[in-house]
């Protein structure tokens, strides 16, 4: 991994109850194999949680994670489990929230280069 | 022996105590808002332990402050700059929600611990949210006529517009819940103090934020005095779940725990300022 290539991005997402949730990540995309390498992904903003430690353990999953822009699935599928063994609660947040921005980030990733 | 004499004070609760429908009523006024969230945490610890009924806590502090919830971010969440040149306190809260700034003289904020388990409220989340706002509803329209209402998740308006909002968390089988009655607004001094996103706005296609807001000064077209906004959160914790409230004060223990947990977490930088 090269990293004086990683970059910062940042995107906002507002659900329909009106809660927001702010990714911030730090990664590198490598253009031939469509991955983002991603050093840090932080999730704030004014969502609950029940048990909270399940926000860290998303956050703790993405730290120096390899993931394949064109299947996304596979952290859907990751995440929903996390949420399920934690028997955790989400309001305002949800996976799919997630992989919205996860996608967003590999589109700006692969228009900056 | 002095640790002695701090636990042996808690069978105060136990004596005083005795029936499922007697609550503690705690009036508790400090001046950082802080030492507000250490008494949260150390009545929390007090009513999972079994050695406290549900409380009702009515909280009253001195300087202005701006609050932000768990998972938030203060560097995106507040003009951090502004506070420190006003004096303005930034502490965070162990519950999830907003960013709010609370105003010692226009506001009445109040807490609501219980076990979760107790079939008054539910497991559910977002049920306990409509029961608990339900009592402090119920206080705002009998003292106040008012037709205050619950808009999931965890408002109540008037009108349409945030009179209270409110914020849960479960820990060690217990429910807490706080929130905050506005009084009265400075609009000016709350959004300087706040970054308010834009996608919060014109999501909502509401024209100013101030659209959102709105106090009982404001809908009762009066000056609101604390004393009667104290009296409708009790009348209506009362009324709602049919129990009747003791007044009482921390006990030793409680406020040993809370000078501890101020010490060594609300009132640090490392928790408030974590991320």
């Amino acid at each position: 991994m090269e990293v004086g290539k990683f970059k910062t991005l940042s995107f906002d997402y507002k659900d329909k109850d009106s809660k927001l949730v702010r990714f911030d990540v730090e990664a590198y995309y490598h253009s031939e194999a469509d991955e983002l390498f991603i050093k840090s992904l932080s999730i704030t903003g004014d969502f609950f949680a029940y048990p909270p430690d399940i926000i860290f353990e998303f956050e703790r999953y993405f730290s120096d994670k390899k993931v394949s822009c064109s299947s996304l699935d596979k952290i859907s599928s990751d995440l929903s489990k996390l949420v399920n063994e934690k028997k955790a609660l989400l309001v305002g947040i949800r996976v799919d929230i997630i992989i919205k921005a996860l996608a967003y980030f590999c589109e700006k990733f692969k228009k900056k280069g | 022996m002095a640790e002695d004499k701090v636990f042996e004070d808690k069978s105060k609760t136990d004596i005083n105590f005795n029936s499922d429908n007697a609550w503690r009523l705690l009036i508790t006024k400090t001046k950082s808002y802080k030492e507000q969230m250490a008494i949260d945490e150390a009545n929390i610890e007090v009513v999972a332990s079994g050695k406290s009924p549900p409380i009702v806590r009515v909280c009253y502090f001195e300087r202005p402050s701006v609050s932000i919830g768990f998972f938030q971010s203060v560097y995106k969440e507040v003009n951090v700059p502004l506070c420190a040149k006003l004096g303005v306190e930034i502490f965070r809260r162990m519950t999830g929600g907003g960013a709010v700034y609370k105003d010692p003289r226009r506001e009445i904020n109040y807490s609501f611990i219980i076990p979760e388990r107790d079939e008054r409220v539910s497991l559910n989340v977002f049920e306990s949210y409509k029961i608990i706002c339900g009592a402090i509803i119920k206080g705002l329209n009998e003292e106040f006529g008012i037709n205050a209402q619950f808009k999931p998740i965890n408002d109540i308006v008037v009108s349409g517009k945030k009179i209270s909002g409110n914020a849960q968390t479960r820990r060690d089988g217990v429910i807490l819940q706080h929130g905050t009655i506005l009084l009265d607004v400075d609009y000016d001094q709350m959004f300087s103090l706040l970054r308010v996103p834009k996608i919060k706005v014109t999501d909502k296609k509401i024209a100013s934020v101030k659209d959102r807001v709105t106090s009982l000064s404001a809908v009762l077209g009066r000056k609101v005095l604390f004393d009667e906004v104290e009296r409708a959160i009790i009348r209506g914790f009362e009324d709602y779940f049919k129990i009747k409230l003791i007044p009482d004060e921390l006990t030793k223990g409680e406020l040993k725990r809370e000078r501890f947990l101020l010490n060594y977490k609300y009132g640090t930088e490392g928790w408030n300022f974590w991320r």
